[in-house]
């Protein structure tokens, strides 16, 4: 210590108070001597504050090895700080001494230390860069697994904080503890001997292999699904094993979820009435479901077969689709025909994840047919309605037409009706039916009836229905083709009949026309028989007689029989042929002699020479002139007149070209027919009175016939008589010898 | 009356079968006279008498049936009326009660022709004097009495025969043993016959005699000759009639008594 030489006066009045020998230290400069006194102050405090930093971190981390070292430099720093907290003190008072040992106490403790450091270096050294380790341990504590690892005994000798929330023990519960802690109570009795034999062969291995699911204890006694691997890890102290434990709660449940949902898919895929088949990329047959299999009658060990060799017959633009679907990734919807199973499916096709495509189809098969039943029903029912010729019009109270639609317009002729009156637009209709409509009007009761339409030669069937609007509709068929068809069939049978009844009535005439003949073969034959066997000589005279007689009468006979047969022939197949006219009237006229004589009825007839030839079916014109014959007897019979004859009149009528037409004039004495048995005659056949009905019969017959035949068959009054004329067109124009 | 002395008129219009007749009856040597119709056969009939008039039915201008309507309106003289026909379209019922007594149909042969004729020229009573041997039916009825039978048209008169109501079924053809008492006039027909047609519906009958029992011939030759014309009536009366509630009783008394 160096006394100080200047100082203030108060300044050396403090040092004199307290230590004024120190003055010489600090060469009596007071400031220097508070310079000393503040820094060794404040090093004392710093040592002091250090050591209780020291202390406290140690004693905070346990786990810090190298206790006693850090003693050492704790107390050699503590003393340190004495030293210099003991030269402050000494600036004042003179403890040397103190102060001395306190030095020497220092030194002491920092020899001490010395030697520890000295000791524990090599351990220091050995301690892992603790970067390192810090980074490693972080990576530990937040693995997403929980890690722990296990000495020999089983003793848990390190636990990160995963494994604290896995398991639910805290760090400090862990480690010490034995590790069949964690094992289920169930469980643990095995899980020591697996423990050791893990340890017997220690090779790294995912434990519990081949165990199922392996689940851990956790502190509140419930489990965790976990997977754990094993590691040993040989020390000197024996094979430690961590343990790397993943908690697979979550995952086995997704598992079990994905699992039921694949069961579900299945059974739903299994149960659907939508068939599916999956192929592969290599269009390998995966999947087949049940309904799949059913609709295409096929084992379902196909699966494994590719598409094209299961369905050999497959279409090739169904296989062309499919195709595109495989490599556009594109799906597609279409409809499909199987043809050896005649199968329509609706089909689509998904490309699938795993690259192959999936075929929904389901079976439309009986669909189609159904449709296509429908399809052929609605043809049929649109033609029926389309061919319905069903025609429908709606007049107002007025008789204005309202409606009318196009099967009307069609069978009436007629268009743009609408908002015409009916009654002038078809002014010809029918007294009938005007009466008919007009008392459906005024009625209003339906009715239905045949009517017939005479300017357009319409048959229609109708019937009329009162409207609501105070008018009424009419629907109408057109049944022309149908009384057309009637009218042959009644022809034909008419013409039956007609031959029948002309049969009938000439049936007794004609008997009695065959017997009178053989009566008089008889009585000759008879006679020479009888005169022969009375032994008389017969003259060659008589002989000649009686036999000439025989001859003649028997062919008479022979022609009546003839005539009779060309009557009951149906001649409307004949050919036409070329045939005389007279002759035709002669042998009618022959038929109807012995009746027309028989009631006192003279029959007539003039026939000119040389007619010329007509084209016809003898055999019809030969009906129709017997039946004008009948109708004149018939006419006669029926009048009282006095005058009982008959004229027939052949001739020829002719033009400027020559003859062109024969005209036959069947002319009786009976009266002139009044205008309405006229307008009879005159009306289609099929209104005509029933068979038996005396005049008229058969008439429309007979006029049909002419007229097939080019001919005319007319009613005419000639001067008062009732006269049919007859007219047949003549071959050719027949130049008569007289006429040229 | 023989064939011979007889003037007979054939009536046909076929002048075949008018020739073939001639030259038969004129072998047998009796008069022939011919006519094409009725009209012309009413003419020659109008000039003389004829025994047998034989006529064809189906004639023009007039017919058979014509003809003998206007025979008997104009209350022309001939015995016996024969139809020839060639078809039998004539109603037998009616024929007869025309007062047609015989029909021969066509054709014919001489042998038939000369025997109806010389049956039909014969006495009625002459030809009703041989019973025949077995009748195949016997009918017995009783009436009040012919004229109230007549009335009623229960039993009537022709010159050739009877008709009466039967409730027996009778067959054409047969012949039958024919006993009716007449409870009234205590009189009897007991006569043999054949019968010539059967009406099923009203269960008459009507009869040509063959054989009168002696007992009743003079009352029944004189009734036949009373009945004008009609060879075997038809028993038919005018609707408006009807039979009288006593007939009805009478007739159902009448049941055949064998």
């Amino acid at each position: 210590m160096q006394p100080v030489p200047h100082r203030e006066a108060t300044v050396v009045e403090m040092f004199q108070s307290v230590q004024f020998q120190h003055g010489l230290s600090f060469l009596w400069k007071p400031q220097l001597l508070w310079l000393n006194a503040l820094s060794d102050s404040s090093i004392a405090l710093t040592y002091f504050l250090i050591t209780t930093a020291l202390i406290s971190v140690v004693r905070k981390r346990k786990d810090i090895p190298f206790n006693g070292a850090f003693f050492c430099v704790a107390a050699f720093i503590i003393a340190c700080g004495a030293t210099r907290a003991m030269q402050v003190v000494t600036l004042w008072f003179p403890i040397h001494w103190i102060t001395g040992t306190l030095e020497g106490l220092t030194a002491g403790i920092s020899i001490v230390t010395l030697v520890m450091l000295g000791r524990v270096s090599p351990s220091i050294l050995a301690i892992p860069d603790q970067m390192v380790d810090h980074r490693f341990s972080e990576l530990i504590e937040d693995a997403p697994d929980a890690i722990l690892q296990v000495d020999a005994k089983g003793i848990i000798i390190l636990a990160n904080r995963t494994a604290e929330t896995m398991f639910g023990y805290r760090r400090e519960e862990l480690l010490g503890s034995n590790v069949d802690l964690l094992v289920p109570i169930g469980n643990r009795g095995g899980h020591k001997d697996h423990r050791q034999g893990f340890d017997r062969f220690g090779v790294a291995r995912v434990m519990g292999q081949g165990m199922g699911a392996l689940h851990a204890r956790r502190k509140d006694g419930s489990e965790v699904s976990v997977e754990i691997a094993l590691n040993p890890v040989k020390t000197k102290d024996g094979i430690y094993v961590t343990a790397v434990i993943r908690d697979v709660t979550e995952r086995k449940r997704t598992e079990r979820q994905l699992e039921r949902t694949v069961v579900q898919l299945n059974s739903l895929l299994e149960s659907t009435t939508v068939c599916v088949l999956a192929v592969d990329s290599a269009w390998t047959i995966h999947y087949l479901n049940r309904n799949a299999a059913t609709l295409l009658s096929l084992d379902r060990n196909i699966q494994g077969m590719t598409l094209w060799d299961a369905f050999p017959a497959q279409l090739p633009e169904e296989r062309t689709i499919l195709r595109r679907v495989m490599e556009t990734r594109q799906p597609a919807w279409y409809e499909s025909f199987y043809p050896p199973l005649d199968l329509t499916t609706t089909v689509q096709a998904h490309p699938w994840e795993d690259g192959g495509v999936a075929v929904f189809f389901s079976d439309i098969s009986s669909q189609r047919r159904l449709e296509k039943e429908l399809e052929i029903a609605n043809r049929r029912a649109e033609s029926v309605l389309e061919n319905t010729n069903v025609g429908i019009f709606a007049v107002d109270r007025d008789w204005i037409f309202r409606y009318v639609n196009e099967d009307a317009k069609r069978l009436l002729k007629a268009h743009d009706l609408l908002g015409k009156e009916m009654w002038k637009s078809f002014p010809g209709m029918t007294p009938e039916t005007t009466q008919r409509m007009r008392q459906v009007m005024s009625t209003r009761t339906p009715a239905g009836f045949d009517s017939y339409y005479p300017p357009l030669d319409l048959s229609t069937h109708i019937s009329v229905n009162p409207w609501e609007d105070g008018g009424i509709t009419v629907c109408f068929s057109d049944i022309s083709e149908q009384k057309r068809m009637q009218r042959e069939l009644d022809w034909e049978r008419v013409m039956r009949e007609q031959r029948l009844e002309v049969l009938a009535r000439f049936s007794a005439g004609i008997a009695h026309e065959i017997k009178n003949p053989m009566a008089i073969i008889h009585a000759r034959a008879s006679d020479l028989a009888e005169l022969a066997a009375d032994g008389e000589v017969l003259s060659a005279a008589v002989v000649t007689k009686a036999c000439e007689s025989i001859v003649k009468t028997s062919d008479r006979a022979m022609r009546i029989l003839r005539g009779l047969a060309a009557l009951a022939r149906d001649g409307s197949n004949e050919a036409m042929q070329e045939a005389n006219p007279g002759e035709m009237v002669e042998q009618a006229i022959e038929l109807v002699q012995v009746r027309y004589r028989t009631h006192g009825i003279q029959i007539e007839s003039s026939v000119p020479d040389q007619l010329p030839p007509v084209e016809c079916r003898e055999v019809q014109i030969g009906q129709v002139l017997l039946n004008l014959l009948n109708n004149s007897f018939d006419a006669i019979e029926a009048s009282m007149a006095s005058e009982r004859w008959v004229r027939v009149e052949v001739s020829e009528v002719r033009s400027e070209k020559g003859v062109e037409q024969l005209q036959v004039d069947v002319i009786d004495s009976g009266p002139a027919l009044s205008s309405e048995v006229r307008e009879h005659l005159m009306e289609p056949f099929y209104t005509t009175k029933p068979l038996g009905g005396g005049i008229g019969m058969g008439l429309s017959v007979s006029r049909a016939i002419v007229t097939d035949h080019g001919g005319t068959l007319e009613l005419h009054d000639c001067d008062g008589h009732t006269c049919f004329r007859l007219t047949l067109p003549v071959i050719a124009v027949h130049v008569h010898g007289v006429a040229a | 009356m023989r064939l011979e002395d007889a003037t007979i008129l054939v009536v046909d219009d076929e002048p075949d079968l008018r020739e073939i007749f001639s030259v038969w009856l004129e072998r047998e040597r009796c008069t022939v006279l011919t006519a094409s119709n009725g009209v012309e056969a009413l003419s020659i009939l109008e000039t003389g008498k004829v025994d047998v008039l034989l006529s064809d039915i189906r004639m023009p201008v007039m017919g058979g049936v014509e003809l003998v309507r206007q025979v008997f309106e104009r209350k022309l003289e001939v015995s016996s009326i024969i139809f020839v026909s060639g078809f039998g379209v004539m109603n037998l019922r009616e024929m007869y009660s025309l007062g047609v007594e015989e029909l021969i149909e066509k054709p014919l042969n001489r042998q038939h022709l000369l025997q109806v004729l010389g049956d039909s020229l014969k006495e009625r009573a002459e030809s009703w004097l041989m019973p025949l041997a077995e009748p195949v039916e016997e009918i017995e009825l009783v009436m009040e009495s012919v004229a109230g039978a007549e009335a009623t048209c229960q039993f009537q008169m022709g010159k050739g025969g009877c008709c009466f109501a039967s409730d027996r079924r009778l067959t054409e053809g047969d012949t039958i043993g024919l006993s009716i008492q007449f409870a009234r006039d205590g009189q009897r027909l007991k006569a043999q016959g054949t019968v010539r047609w059967f009406d099923g519906g009203g269960s008459q009958a009507g009869v040509s005699f063959v054989y009168l029992d002696p007992s009743c011939r003079d009352w029944v030759a004189a009734a036949c000759e009373r009945a004008c014309r009609t060879f075997i009536p038809q028993c038919r009366c005018d609707a408006s009639a009807g039979p009288s509630v006593e007939a009805v009783l009478l007739t159902g008394r009448a049941s055949t008594l064998k």
